[in-house]
């Protein structure tokens, strides 16, 4: 499969061509290696750098312009210098206040667990809503796919109408979503 | 209810950045006089971040998922440089499959068999084969056993993949590698009846004129060059003559001409060895590897390794290659050290894959010629 071919396909929605893209992974696994990180690293920052891809050929930011497998090493390399130069930031920040990487892991856990669940809550939502407007809801605010994409995968006759379909889908949401409930939600 | 659409569409432009000057200040306006307004944006925001948030969640635990079962596919399968080729062709077949299940399903709503013109068929579809036929020289297929290297040789000598994917992919017998240089010179064979010309496929039966001087020798007049035809059956140089002539009448006698086709004028090719893993998806991929100074190109097919032959075309502007399986032809980029997929090209697409074709002899008539 080409990388084009590869393209044409998450288009039309084939979500699984991705993983494809991790034939590519080796080379950032020794370049992340080589650069203080190891394997768990070089797996994080492949995994980023795909869905910086998936999002940009989905949203038509993507041209193919180069290989996609020097995109994604691009990509990995900046995340992973970013992420380096955040953890000495941290690490700094850490030694200069005093306090332990133990104590600040035990923390942590506690607080994404209180309390209901924006994601769980609006998967909810969604689920009553049901398609096509979940999936177009999702694919416009996720994935940023644009409106004559939305129109030529689900069926509508012009961007027009898709936007109108998304807006009206927006509506639905909203009459299944409560201001009190998710305006507290995290 | 038009009023709301509207205050909706202004909000998600607002949350997406898609706002223009005057929508930019219509929201301004709306979320300094209308309590109302900026509520809903608030809930808006947070449905927008609910549902990035969600999705991000699970195209990455999808992701995982993904990388796992390639991992694992790896795991099972023989370790070594065939590994690459084999994941990375299930990979395509499963995305493929997969994928034209999902996309039939969500463009048809919920019932994947009620579309029977779904167009991502157009993906498997089959091309239509070229009629002609081809020659493929192959001597000696016995070949194919002896070279294949035995297994217990390889074990311990994990550093070196090239010989790990020997073991499991078979070898091309070597007169399967043919050379053929472009434009060769010119050659034949002739019994008074048929003629054989080797060394130019293109040449075409308008370009030829036969003759026959009152001795009762033959000549044969190609382009602007005019050569003898002594009778002979092995292939021999074609000589041209110098003295000065011209044709008579069209006599009652015609020969029968055979255009020979290139792979005809080859020669065993040792730049590089041909391995193949017989794979059973619809990919065919290849790649050419270079590893200890040595070529291999690597094919990854459902493919018959007797019905295979790889042309080096030699030409002053560079070597061209082809491979050939059976009646499909696909051009070969030297370059590929990455997997790219074989892609059939019809024989017809140039002069230069025309020549692989073998042509139906022909007759010329005999002219008298005088010198």
């Amino acid at each position: 499969m080409t990388d084009q071919e590869l393209i044409d396909q998450l288009k039309k929605g084939n979500e699984n061509c991705l993983q494809q893209l991790y034939q590519h992974i080796g080379m950032v696994k020794s370049w992340v290696e080589q650069n203080n990180g190891n394997e768990d690293d070089a797996l994080d920052v492949f995994q980023e750098a795909i869905i910086v891809f998936y999002k940009n050929v989905m949203a038509g930011n993507y041209e193919l312009r180069s290989k996609i497998s020097t995109y994604l090493f691009e990509i990995s390399k900046r995340q992973w210098l970013n992420q380096l130069n955040r953890r000495k930031k941290y690490e700094n920040r850490q030694s200069e206040v005093g306090i332990s990487q133990r104590d600040h892991e035990s923390i942590n856990p506690e607080i994404t667990r209180k309390g209901p669940n924006l994601r769980e809550y609006l998967e909810k939502a969604l689920a009553k809503v049901g398609e096509p407007c979940k999936s177009v809801l999702e694919a416009t605010i996720f994935l940023g796919m644009r409106m004559e994409d939305i129109a030529e995968r689900f069926n509508y006759s012009s961007a027009r109408s898709a936007s109108q379909q998304k807006l009206r889908c927006l509506q639905k949401l909203r009459g299944e979503v409560s201001y009190d409930v998710i305006i507290r939600l995290k | 209810m038009r009023e709301e659409l509207r205050h909706i569409d202004l909000i998600d432009k607002h949350l997406t950045g898609h706002l223009n000057d005057d929508e930019k200040s219509e929201v301004e306006r709306l979320l300094a006089e209308d309590k109302e307004f900026a509520k809903e944006l608030e809930v808006y925001k947070k449905i927008y971040t609910g549902i990035e948030s969600k999705e991000d969640q699970k195209l990455r635990a999808k992701l995982d998922l993904l990388y796992a079962e390639y991992r694992a596919s790896g795991e099972q399968k023989p370790k070594g440089l065939y590994r690459r080729l084999i994941i990375y062709s299930g990979a395509v077949a499963a995305c493929i499959v997969l994928g034209t299940l999902f996309y039939v399903f969500r463009s048809t709503g919920n019932d994947p068999i009620g579309n029977d013109t779904p167009n991502v068929v157009d993906v498997d579809s089959v091309r239509t084969q070229p009629v002609d036929s081809l020659i493929l020289k192959k001597n000696n297929t016995q070949v194919t056993e002896k070279e294949e290297l035995p297994e217990d040789e390889l074990d311990g000598s994990p550093q070196d993949e090239t010989q790990l994917a020997f073991s499991n992919g078979k070898s091309l017998p070597s007169e399967s590698i043919r050379l053929v240089r472009q434009p060769s010179s010119l050659t034949y064979t002739f019994n008074g009846q048929e003629l054989v010309l080797y060394g130019d496929s293109g040449i075409s039966g308008l370009q030829l004129q036969m003759g026959k001087d009152q001795k009762g020798n033959y000549y044969l007049k190609y382009g602007s060059k005019l050569f003898d035809l002594a009778t002979s059956s092995t292939i021999n140089p074609l000589k041209e003559v110098q003295e000065g002539y011209i044709f008579g009448d069209l006599q009652d006698e015609s020969v029968q001409v055979k255009v020979m086709p290139l792979i005809a004028n080859s020669q065993p090719y040792s730049g590089f060895t041909v391995s193949l893993t017989e794979n059973s998806s619809m990919d065919k991929n290849y790649f050419f590897l270079e590893q200890n100074e040595k070529k291999q190109l690597v094919i990854d097919a459902s493919m018959n390794i007797d019905s295979i032959t790889v042309i080096v075309v030699s030409k002053s502007e560079g070597n061209s290659h082809y491979l050939i399986h059976k009646n499909e032809l696909y051009p070969l980029n030297i370059d590929a050290t990455e997997t790219t997929s074989l892609e059939q090209i019809d024989f017809t697409k140039n002069n230069e894959t025309r020549m692989f074709m073998d042509r139906p002899s022909f007759p010329k008539g005999v002219y008298e010629i005088i010198f």
